[in-house]
């Protein structure tokens, strides 16, 4: 069954383009039924993901146990309906071409979720991306030729780095499927060079998550991609390096902080830069697209903190992995319901222009609400899923801490990594990324002195949280200037919202208040 | 005295295993035949008959008792390039004969035939004699492919600068295997005659290892030659670029395999040495690692500023032998298997890229990549099958092309296992591999971003090119899907 998951998307793409059936409706049937199959995947009992997983009798290598897959493909067929459904497109060629890809980065996205073999893991990945560069060079606003060029040279450069990393974390275990890998720990095989492979998996990652300093292709990106292609991407497929992430660190647990101990301070780093850095980029821009984008980039910066809490704790702190699932299901339906709004704001107003816009909720009151909501959950407010992603990542981070005592890993080692593979590089190169990773280390060590004895992943925290003002600022702002105040001229264009529009976004606000209300339904799973 | 010759040689050749090449020679013997007696005949009958026959003959090569996955691969090759010719009689007679004439154009057809028959016998060389005489059938048979297309200059360029460099190397080859014979006192290429001569076996002297080292990488030149491994791959882009399509769909293609046959005979005798401290290993595994990586830049970079999609693909031709020479760079591993595996997944994707270079040739009578604007609009889905064929080339999972790549990877993993300094090399081939998807998605590019022009009609797809761009985009989706999702 799970394979249908799969194949029904491709088929639908297929049907689309080969046999010109009408893009939004085809698509829309295929997503409802993605819709109901993967719903009934997710709640299946674990012990029978192997007996899901097989096509014509052949054993296929995809599963569906852990929480983390179960919630990313709830999580994609979930956006790819509102995706689909809610498409608007210029004329019936654009819109056959946005169904098809829709569909194909949503067929892309699952099976990585759904993927045991490694390889396949990364495959279905580098399959989604490639509608992306496409309907972006084609549908794009803006410059959209640069911006799709230079994200396809980008992401192909950090998915050959990723692949690169897999690779050797492969061979190393010699193992090619997450299992396999489980079962190698487990027998002590231990990979020869751990600080190489977590460097190039956290380039690799990273960069496809759009972690600081590799974020600045997703802006641009999410910012031109037609409407449906940057639900799925931002609210879906970038979901994908913290997926990989996780998903090592847990078949690893036991030598998770081996593998990535040596980098997680700089992680810790680089995170901040996503919360602190983007966020202020955040407040400054004057369009809406701009903005949203920003602002996806930066929450990555919190689940990303969850993945180093995890490392921190050696793989045990189950917390921060459940609270990294749940914000990375909200984060997914909020942006997608974001970006879908701001598709809805710009066919009314034919702006997205911040200056020129305002009063818009006295002529939309429904879309003023649900943009409301969305943006209130993109904050993090209680009752709204983000909320309960949020504060488990925060409480998390605390999870094994004692006062006064230090984590054992945090912010101890100030000549950085015991990496002596790296230090033995030619050339002075391991002497330089040495001192980097240790001045860093070295950083964060006196930091959490000064604050009395705190490990380097709760410093950390103290300065994310700042993040929360600044998404507060950003959100609170936007809303104010588009739909309060003077009713602008392009407020005026306004008419009135269509009933696939309303269905579209009430249906992703629905799941965010229900697993606001509810995250249990996720944390159980 | 001087000994019959053949007493150097290899004694253990059968006739059975030249049976395929019996067939092929008798094929296009009878071809010429009827080229020269059987006037009334429509050439395209000549183009089916020989296609048909390589066809069959990959099939029995493969089922056959000396299955040989490099033989098959060149049987396959053949027949995709004869195919293509079979589309486009009409120009190979305007191009060969003048107008619409049909006279002397046969032999086009009939010649593959014999360089394929020439490349099946090299697959079988255990002896140096055998390689040097099967490797002339091919090349001699490539220079007049090259420049059969008399009317057309480019033609006759790529003609005499194949010549000339081909002569060279060949040159270099003979000069190697006569080093080879005066070092070791045979002909023959295996691993006990290495093994001694390197110990001195044969005369207990420091200077026999030097100079049958020299007698190798002599030999090894002759290879890389037909391989296209820098540096001695300057013909590739301009002889590519100039030659008739099917003709460089041949030297893309098959006849790059009989350079990897070549380079699997040459190196097999060394796998027994793969071992870590030993010379020999040491030196192989860091030349090979350095021609590699020339290759690699070379081709990978060279592509990125081409304009002329031949051009493109030549430079591709390079890139992709390029990371097939990693597989040698794995000395002990099982380098015949991956070869022949990624010729498989180049050969169908890069056929496939010549028949859709062809046919836009011929009918917006441009090569240029730009010519290949809008295809995504007026003909969506032979530009689907051009896309996958692209995507494969550039190593885009869920195609063949990203199974092989893979490989290649993993050759470098193991190979690293060994020789840990071959690190160096992991980052030219990550940036090789992103170049890759740089340079063949401009294809892809100008097929979906660029609007068609107002005088732009559909492409009128050709028979066999439709069909041979289908089942390549099939055989090339399958293959590199299946193993994901069901294991490897």
């Amino acid at each position: 069954m799970l394979i249908w998951l799969i194949l029904i998307p491709v088929i639908a793409a297929a049907l689309i383009g080969l046999l010109r059936m009408p893009g939004r409706a085809t698509a829309t049937v295929a997503a409802a039924i993605m819709l109901v199959l993967g719903v009934a995947a997710v709640l299946c009992p674990a012990e029978c993901s192997a007996c899901l997983s097989t096509f014509c009798g052949q054993p296929l290598q995809f599963s569906l146990v852990t929480l983390l897959s179960k919630a990313m493909v709830l999580l994609a067929v979930l956006v790819t309906f509102a995706a689909v459904f809610g498409m608007k497109a210029p004329d019936s060629n654009a819109e056959r071409s946005w169904a098809i890809s829709s569909l194909l980065i949503s067929a892309g996205a699952i099976g990585a979720f759904m993927s045991d073999n490694i390889l396949a893991f990364y495959g279905f990945h580098e399959l989604a991306l490639i509608p992306t560069f496409i309907m972006i060079g084609c549908y794009g606003r803006g410059d959209r030729r640069t911006i799709a060029w230079t994200t396809t040279v980008y992401l192909g450069l950090a998915s050959m780095i990723l692949l690169a990393g897999l690779l050797l974390l492969c061979a190393q275990m010699h193992a090619w499927t997450f299992t396999g890998l489980a079962d190698s720990v487990l027998h002590g095989i231990r990979p020869t060079t751990p600080c190489l492979i977590a460097g190039l998996l956290i380039i690799g990652f990273g960069t496809l998550v759009s972690l600081f300093p590799f974020h600045t292709w997703a802006a641009p990106a999410y910012a031109s991609a037609p409407t449906p292609i940057a639900m799925l991407h931002a609210g879906v497929l970038k979901k994908f390096g913290l997926y990989g992430l996780f998903t090592l660190g847990m078949t690893c647990a036991p030598i998770c902080n081996e593998l990535f101990g040596s980098w997680n301070n700089l992680l810790l780093l680089l995170l901040l830069g996503n919360i602190l850095w983007v966020g202020y980029v955040t407040v400054v821009p004057t369009r809406l697209d701009d903005m949203q984008g920003n602002s996806s980039v930066k929450h990555m910066g919190y689940i990303c903190l969850a993945f180093a809490a995890f490392i921190a704790s050696a793989g045990t702190n189950e917390l921060a992995l459940n609270g990294a699932t749940m914000l990375m299901l909200a984060h997914g339906l909020t942006i997608a319901m974001l970006f879908l709004l701001t598709g809805q704001i710009e066919s009314q107003t034919r702006t997205l222009e911040l200056d020129s816009m305002g009063g818009l909720a006295r002529k939309l009151p429904t879309l003023g609400f649900l943009f409301g909501l969305a943006g209130m959950a993109s904050i993090g407010l209680p009752l709204l899923a983000n909320f309960a992603g949020e504060y488990t990542i925060f409480v998390s981070c605390f999870e094994d801490w004692t006062p006064g005592a230090t984590l054992a890993t945090a912010g101890c080692d100030v000549l950085g990594c015991s990496c002596t593979w790296l230090q033995n590089l030619p050339w002075g190169i391991g002497c330089v990324f040495g001192w980097i990773i240790g001045g860093f280390s070295w950083i964060i060590s006196s930091i959490s002195t000064l604050f009395g004895g705190l490990g380097a992943v709760q410093v950390t925290l103290v300065f994310a949280l700042w993040g929360l003002v600044i998404s507060a600022i950003y959100m609170l702002r936007a809303f104010r200037t588009i739909f309060e105040g003077e009713i602008a001229n392009t407020s005026e264009r306004a008419t009135k919202l269509t009933k696939a529009d309303l269905i579209a976004a009430a249906f992703l606000a629905a799941f965010i208040v229900l697993f606001g209300i509810a995250p249990q339904l996720i944390m159980n799973l | 005295m001087m000994q019959d010759i053949s007493t150097y040689c290899s004694a253990t050749y059968t006739w059975g295993q030249f049976t395929p090449a019996f067939i092929l020679i008798g094929l296009a013997a009878v071809l010429i035949m009827a080229d020269t007696f059987v006037k009334s005949l429509p050439k395209r009958a000549y183009s089916l008959a020989a296609g048909f026959g390589a066809l069959l003959v990959a099939c029995y090569v493969y089922s056959g008792e000396h299955a040989n996955a490099f033989g098959m691969l060149a049987c396959l090759g053949t027949a995709l390039s004869i195919f293509l010719a079979f589309d486009y009689t009409k120009v190979c007679c305007a191009s060969i004969a003048g107008g619409s004439s049909e006279e002397g154009t046969g032999e086009f057809y009939a010649l593959p035939l014999v360089a394929c028959a020439g490349i099946i016998c090299l697959t079988q060389a255990v002896d140096l004699i055998m390689v040097f005489v099967s490797l002339e059938v091919v090349t001699l048979t490539s220079y007049v492919l090259a420049g059969y297309f008399r009317r057309n200059q480019g033609s006759v360029e790529a003609g005499i600068k194949y010549l000339v460099l081909g002569a060279m190397s060949t040159g270099i080859l003979v000069f190697g295997a006569a080093w080879y014979f005066g070092m070791s006192g045979t002909f023959i290429l295996d691993s006990t005659v290495v093994i001694d001569t390197l110990r001195g076996g044969q005369v207990a002297s420091g200077t026999v290892a030097l100079g049958f080292l020299m007698a190798v990488a002599l030999l090894f030149v002759g290879a890389f030659f037909k391989v296209g491994a820098a540096p001695m791959h300057i013909w590739i882009p301009d002889v590519y670029q100039g030659a008739p399509t099917p003709t460089t769909t041949f030297l893309a293609v098959a006849s790059k395999t009989a350079g990897f046959a070549l380079l699997c005979t040459l190196v097999t005798p060394f796998r027994t040495l793969a071992v870590p401290g030993i010379p020999v290993a040491d030196m192989l595994v860091t030349a090979f690692a350095i021609v590699a990586a020339a290759t690699l830049l070379i081709g990978n970079l060279g592509a990125l500023f081409q304009t002329n999609a031949k051009r493109l693909l030549g430079y591709s031709s390079i890139g992709q032998a390029g990371f097939i020479l990693i597989f040698f760079v794995n000395l002990d591993g099982i380098f015949e298997l991956y070869s022949a595996m990624y010729m498989l997944a180049y050969t169908l994707a890069t056929a496939a890229a010549f028949y859709a270079v062809a046919m836009v040739r011929t009918q917006r009578g441009s090569e240029e990549i730009s010519a290949f604007r809008g295809l995504g609009k007026t003909n969506p889905r032979t530009a689907f099958l051009i896309t996958v064929s692209f995507a494969s080339l550039a190593g885009v999972p869920l195609t063949f092309g990203f199974i092989v790549k893979m490989y290649s990877f993993i050759a470098l993993i193991s190979a690293m296992q060994n020789w840990a300094c071959l690190i160096w090399l992991l980052p030219v081939m990550i940036i090789c591999a992103t170049a890759g998807f740089y340079y063949y998605f401009k294809v892809i590019r100008a097929m979906y971003w660029e609007k068609p022009q107002a005088d732009d009609k559909p492409l009128c797809v050709p028979f066999c090119t439709g069909l041979v761009l289908s089942i390549c985009t099939v055989i090339l989706i399958l293959m590199g899907s299946w193993p994901l999702i069901a294991g490897m």
